[in-house]
């Protein structure tokens, strides 16, 4: 491998493909997204622990998937489909083990947030938090990837296979309906 | 991190409330060198799996069904259906039902079709079809003899009205009889009814 730290994505994934110091490069792959990603998983399962557990299996799934990553995607955006897919996915298999109901989906999700370290209702930073959990489940990834990560429409469409203008009407109920919650608490 | 400027500038456009907002987390990770540490955990985990591939990360999930059911139920089940299925009433078939509903459709528009052909002018094809059937079976002869029969004079281009009325009227009428019904209605009354419709007392008819 060369003295340089390679970091374009195209490059680490041809060097990867190539299996040489496969682990090297995957370590790159890894420190360059893991807080984007560990980030975004976090604002959808809420705690630290599911948060670990999700980031991790999706780096594995990238590591017994990049051999056959088409190399005409994105990394970046192909990273973050698998994040949202996970996240979704753990939230999904704990709605089944629990055998909560839909409609107390959001209540678990604020009961979460609450129990985090720090919290304070009263602060906007957790306000934000608390208005986030209200919103639908695809309006609330949509925001989160938009307010937080400040995703393209375009780059948004390609994680969660959605069109550009259906992306720019969620987002903008998505804002509102947060208005409209900080405003009455 | 400030929000970039056409994330801030499209907040604004929708709402000066949220653009306000900070795009801080409040959340955190327990240790401080959790980012540190994550790359060689995740490379330990991927070697392990290697290693041993009966270690399924993904699919170690409790996939145990946390519902009970009652001692006996799947036995009770098999017995107590078949015979709810033969205590219950008698079934009707869907299709015969609508076999039934499409035979009274069609009824009814039989029905509504003869009502309205009834009341059409008898001067379709059809009709004059059965007219002309009717009669291409009657004789000259007969013919003849029911017109002698009526003794209808010459038809005249305007109607005779004494005759006329005299055929619709159940008594015959002469002038006697008029100013007998006359007499019997006072004059007040016949002159009241004359003045209404503009006659003079003089045009009365003698």
């Amino acid at each position: 491998m060369p003295d340089g730290q390679p970091n374009d994505d195209n490059e680490l994934v041809s060097l990867f493909k190539s299996n040489q110091d496969r682990e090297k490069v995957f370590t790159l792959i890894v420190k360059k997204y893991q807080e984007k990603l560990y980030w975004q998983i976090r604002r959808i399962v809420i705690t630290h622990e599911d948060a670990d557990d999700v980031l991790q299996n999706v780096f594995i799934k990238a590591w017994n998937a990049l051999q056959n990553f088409r190399e005409d995607a994105r990394l970046y955006t192909w990273l973050y489909r698998i994040a949202v897919n996970e996240s979704l996915s753990h939230l999904e298999q704990q709605k089944r083990k629990s055998s909560i109901s839909f409609d107390l989906v959001s209540e678990t999700m604020e009961n979460r947030l609450v129990a985090e370290r720090g919290f304070d209702e009263q602060k906007a930073i957790w306000k934000l938090q608390l208005a986030i959990q209200q919103l639908p489940e695809k309006q609330r990834i949509v925001f989160n990837l938009r307010y937080f990560d400040a995703m393209t429409y375009e780059d948004m469409s390609q994680i969660l296979e959605t069109s550009v203008g259906a992306l720019k009407a969620s987002y903008h109920h998505a804002v509102k309906k947060i208005e409209e919650y900080i405003i009455n608490h | 991190m400030p929000k970039s400027n056409y994330i801030l500038d499209e907040l604004i456009d929708i709402s000066q409330t949220v653009a306000e907002l900070t795009e801080e987390t409040p959340f955190n990770t327990p240790q401080a060198s959790y980012f540190e540490n994550l790359p060689k955990q995740i490379l330990q985990k991927i070697q392990e799996y290697e290693e041993d591939p009966s270690l399924d990360f993904l699919g170690n999930l409790n996939k145990e069904v946390p519902f009970t059911v009652p001692e006996g139920y799947f036995n009770h089940f098999k017995t107590t259906i078949p015979n709810k299925i033969i205590k219950s009433g008698k079934v009707i078939p869907i299709r015969r039902i609508l076999r039934y509903a499409i035979a009274a459709t069609i009824a009814g528009l039989l029905t509504v079709w003869g009502f309205l052909s009834d009341n059409i002018n008898v001067t379709d094809s059809y009709s004059l079809m059965n007219v002309e059937a009717s009669i291409t079976g009657i004789s000259t002869d007969a013919y003849d003899s029911y017109l002698n029969e009526d003794a209808v004079s010459e038809i005249s281009d305007l109607p005779n009205e004494e005759s006329d009325l005299q055929s619709t009227l159940l008594v015959e009428i002469n002038k006697d009889v008029i100013e007998e019904i006359l007499q019997e209605i006072p004059e007040k009354d016949i002159s009241l009814y004359l003045h209404q419709d503009g006659y003079d007392d003089t045009e009365i008819m003698d």
